[in-house]
């Protein structure tokens, strides 16, 4: 079986919507698991899809996210709370008995009442707690992205994009350069650069007359956005790049280690 | 010196937290595909009151059913969507649910609810430029099909045309899309987000 037809012949774009029939499924399963060709193919069709729904996708709307983390905390207590006993004792004879069912069932009755209005205080608690956290994080999310827009506003701004090389370490990874040519203060966005890993860190370059100049090292936060990074203003800069170096950064780029580029 | 922490919009960082921490994970997928999902229950209910819930149901399920997703078998959100497509068409199968359509206006936009945004990222803003530049009747194909779950034969009786085209199309809108999300058409895009008409 050939497979660069097998993949040519658009059965796999067919596998990932549904349309092909039962015994066509199985072979497809079949020969991802065999071939990593395959299986490498079936992944971007995937991708390519999710990419698509994601970039077509209306926004979410406002305080879903809130409802789902209170519901999943309510849950979560539901789930640690005290089981009820059941309180009726064994049957007495006559009215000592009954009397000592009454008694007992009253006591139930307080205590089963006194554990539903812990629950619920516990319930609201942990929502009140996770609507908080929920509202500092927004608010501070506000002040960022405030931020963000003055400096992206700012007329004396030049803009340039760095982009992963096609046949490079990270084709679809993007970021930007704003440097203001008045205040010379410059910051560095990230966009879309993979994390990197532990005892490495990205370094940002400046290439004036082919030369490249040190713009120092950054990490990838974990903030739901990242902040822009300020970093210095270099003269005459004609082109800037990121590279992954060793922790610490070094004072010549690694240019097998490129991962963005772009001309001002 | 700064520790380097994971990237969030890894993958592979949420299914770790599946595993260790799946409310923490939850919360992550939400920022991540928030949108995305909730565009998927959406386009099967078309109702913003029953879609809501339903995507606080599935999110349950992930949270609940966090340690069932297995890597080899395909990709996070393909696992995502899946849960969210179901739950949706189990409640649009629902005789109650089908009584109560009837009388609802058909809406074809994909911006329903731009006044609620919470989030927009910039990137998204130009490649959905460029992916609504696909012919519809191949997106429309791509939109029966893996949003909203329709299987063959539904497809074949909601588009009026033949299996054999419904096929087709899907392959070819593959294909457009791969090329558009392609590196060749990056700078195309970037040029849309700076001079589109606003």
């Amino acid at each position: 079986m050939n497979i660069n037809n097998y993949i040519s012949s658009g059965i796999l774009e067919n596998y990932v919507l549904g349309l092909v029939s039962e015994s066509e499924r199985q072979e497809v399963e079949k020969l991802a698991a065999a071939h990593p060709q395959i299986k490498t193919h079936l992944n971007g069709v995937e991708d390519a899809l999710k990419q698509y729904v994601q970039a077509t996708a209306m926004p979410l709307p406002l305080g879903l996210k809130a409802a789902v983390m209170a519901k999943i905390d309510a849950e979560i207590a539901s789930e640690i709370s005290p089981k009820k006993t059941d309180g009726s004792s064994k049957g007495l004879l006559g009215l000592l008995g009954l009397l000592a069912i009454a008694l007992g069932s009253l006591c139930f009755y307080f205590f089963s009442q006194n554990n539903d209005n812990q629950q619920q205080l516990t319930t609201v608690k942990n929502q009140y707690k996770v609507l908080k956290t929920d509202c500092d994080t927004q608010a501070a999310k506000l002040t960022d992205l405030e931020n963000k827009i003055a400096i992206l506003r700012n007329t004396s701004n030049k803009t340039t994009y760095m982009k992963g090389l096609p046949d490079g370490n990270a084709p679809k990874a993007i970021a930007a350069v704003y440097a203001n040519q008045t205040s010379k203060k410059v910051y560095l966005d990230v966009i879309d650069l993979p994390h990197a890993p532990t005892g490495k860190q990205y370094q940002l370059w400046a290439l004036v007359d082919g030369t490249p100049v040190d713009m120092g090292v950054f990490d990838i936060v974990i903030n739901a956005d990242s902040s822009f990074i300020e970093v210095p203003f270099v003269e005459n800069a004609g082109a800037y790049a990121v590279t992954l170096e060793e922790e610490g950064g070094k004072p010549t780029p690694d240019l097998t280690q490129l991962y963005v580029i772009g001309n001002v | 010196m700064q520790k380097t922490a994971h990237n969030k919009r890894d993958d592979e960082f949420i299914i770790d937290l599946l595993e260790n921490n799946p409310r923490a994970a939850v919360e992550h997928i939400i920022d991540k595909y928030g949108g995305a999902l909730y565009t998927v229950i959406y386009k099967v209910v078309h109702s913003e009151e029953v879609a809501r819930d339903l995507f606080q149901d599935a999110c349950i399920k992930f949270w609940r059913h966090a340690d069932k997703y297995d890597s080899s078998k395909g990709r996070l959100f393909t696992w995502l969507l899946n849960i969210c497509r179901n739950t949706a068409l189990d409640k649009a199968r629902t005789a109650k649910f089908k009584a109560q359509q009837t009388s609802k206006p058909i809406d074809s936009t994909v911006y329903d609810n731009v006044a609620h945004s919470e989030e927009m990222n910039v990137k998204d803003i130009g490649l959905h430029k460029a992916l609504t530049q696909i012919d519809s009747k191949y997106q429309d194909v791509i939109d029966l099909l893996y949003l909203q779950g329709y299987t063959q034969r539904e497809a074949v009786e909601k588009l009026g045309i033949p299996l054999g085209t419904v096929k087709s199309r899907a392959q070819i809108a593959i294909r457009e899309l791969r090329k558009i999300l392609g590196e060749s058409a990056f700078w195309w895009v970037i040029y849309l987000m700076f001079n589109s008409p606003n």
